[in-house]
């Protein structure tokens, strides 16, 4: 490593690399505390950030804490979307965990109620 | 797969937004620059303004483990008298988190404050003795209310408590204090969907408390601000804002203000500057 090679390696090190930070939910749906009429067929979530998506998940249980939501989620970019199964009128819970491309990890849960 | 880390005041669901006028428990990669404080107060019979500009800066060495580093400026203003100005001491405080719950939102940290004698400007009141500062420090989000108490789950709540051991012979001190938060954002994601939108989610309402109870030597009064304001966090940085409003007469009797801009280096520099020196 010579001396002409530090101005890089402190570029490298001191330049903000890109506009990443951690994922923060701004919008989901159905949402916090919602009350859906029907029985939604999937739940979408939205991101401030790019997810990781082989890191990120969401699961939907019911009051009993069974499953409800379908497979692996599906991740675009900062969206992440689960397919649920025909849901009946109650309470449901969701927990999700998101790792933004800057490797930072978000969690977060809510309910959701569906009504007839 | 390289490994994901904690984002800086996370803890599970929780967001904790760093506190201006007390420490919060997170052993992070964090840059507060500036801290700004305008307060007016009787010295000796004469009305001081005392503006203070305060930088810190923490760097985490080991995941849980941080060092920080405090400086700061301050300026005392008093009619017909020239100004005195000058460095505080250097502090050096090591920070260590020894217990983390995300299901219940709760933090426990350790804390050991050096304040460096002889490092600041002696004829502005820098002290040439060392002073030393244990404390122990917490945060607790209220996310696990049970439901017909779920209004209240915004609410989080940080408190430290520390014993300051003065090398010049100055009373023994318990420096405690706190913060009230709120956070619109916990309400909007964990709560209930109010439909604020995600740039006024941002916004934590807090109050704040910061007292000094000296203990023996005919130290006086408890003394000390209460802190009401706001804290905005975006993605990479934060702003906040306080009134400080004086605790009792012997505190003062006038309203100071503080604000401060908060970086967080571990977005900034997600993958060098923002990462422990060592995992």
């Amino acid at each position: 490593m010579t001396l002409r090679s530090w101005p890089a390696i402190a570029a490298i090190l001191l330049l903000p690399q890109a506009a990443c930070a951690h994922a923060l939910l701004q919008h989901a749906d159905p949402g916090a505390g919602a009350v859906v009429h029907g029985a939604p067929p999937e739940l979408r979530l939205e991101f401030s950030e790019a997810l990781e998506p082989a890191s990120s998940g969401v699961t939907v249980t019911d009051d009993r804490g069974q499953v409800v939501s379908e497979g692996s989620p599906a991740v675009s970019d900062s969206a992440m979307m689960v397919r649920l199964k025909p849901l009946s009128p109650g309470e449901y819970r969701v927990r999700w965990h998101a790792v933004s491309i800057d490797l930072h990890r978000t969690e977060g849960r809510y309910s959701f109620s569906v009504a007839p | 797969m390289a490994a994901t880390a904690d984002a800086h005041g996370v803890i599970g669901p929780r967001f904790f937004p760093a506190t201006i006028a007390t420490d919060d428990p997170f052993a992070a990669d964090e840059l507060a620059l500036p801290t700004i404080s305008i307060i007016r107060h009787r010295d000796d019979g004469s009305e001081v303004t005392e503006t203070a500009y305060d930088v810190e800066y923490s760097k985490s060495i080991l995941p849980g483990f941080a060092l920080s580093f405090e400086e700061g400026y301050a300026q005392a203003r008093a009619p017909g008298a020239p100004s005195v100005s000058g460095f505080d001491n250097l502090e050096l405080t090591p920070v260590l988190e020894i217990a983390r719950s995300g299901e219940h939102e709760f933090i426990v940290s350790l804390a050991f404050g050096w304040e460096i004698g002889g490092t600041g400007t002696s004829h502005a009141g820098a002290d040439a003795a060392s002073t030393f500062t244990p404390r122990i420090q917490f945060g607790k989000g209220f996310g696990d209310l049970p439901e017909p108490l779920s209004w209240l789950r915004p609410f989080a709540l940080t408190g430290t408590a520390g014993y300051t051991v003065a090398g010049n012979g100055a009373p023994h001190t318990l420096e405690w204090g706190g913060a009230v938060e709120y956070s619109l954002l916990y309400l909007q994601n964990s709560v209930r969907d109010a439909g604020l939108g995600p740039e006024l989610a941002r916004i934590t309402p807090v109050v704040e408390f910061s007292f000094a109870s000296p203990l023996d030597r005919n130290g006086g009064a408890t003394t000390g601000t209460i802190n009401p304001g706001f804290i905005w966090s975006g993605q990479q940085v934060q702003i906040g804002a306080e009134a400080m409003l004086p605790l009792n007469r012997a505190t003062g009797r006038n309203i100071g203000v503080v604000a401060q801009l908060h970086f967080y280096l571990d977005d900034i520099f997600p993958r060098s500057l923002g990462r422990p020196l060592f995992e």
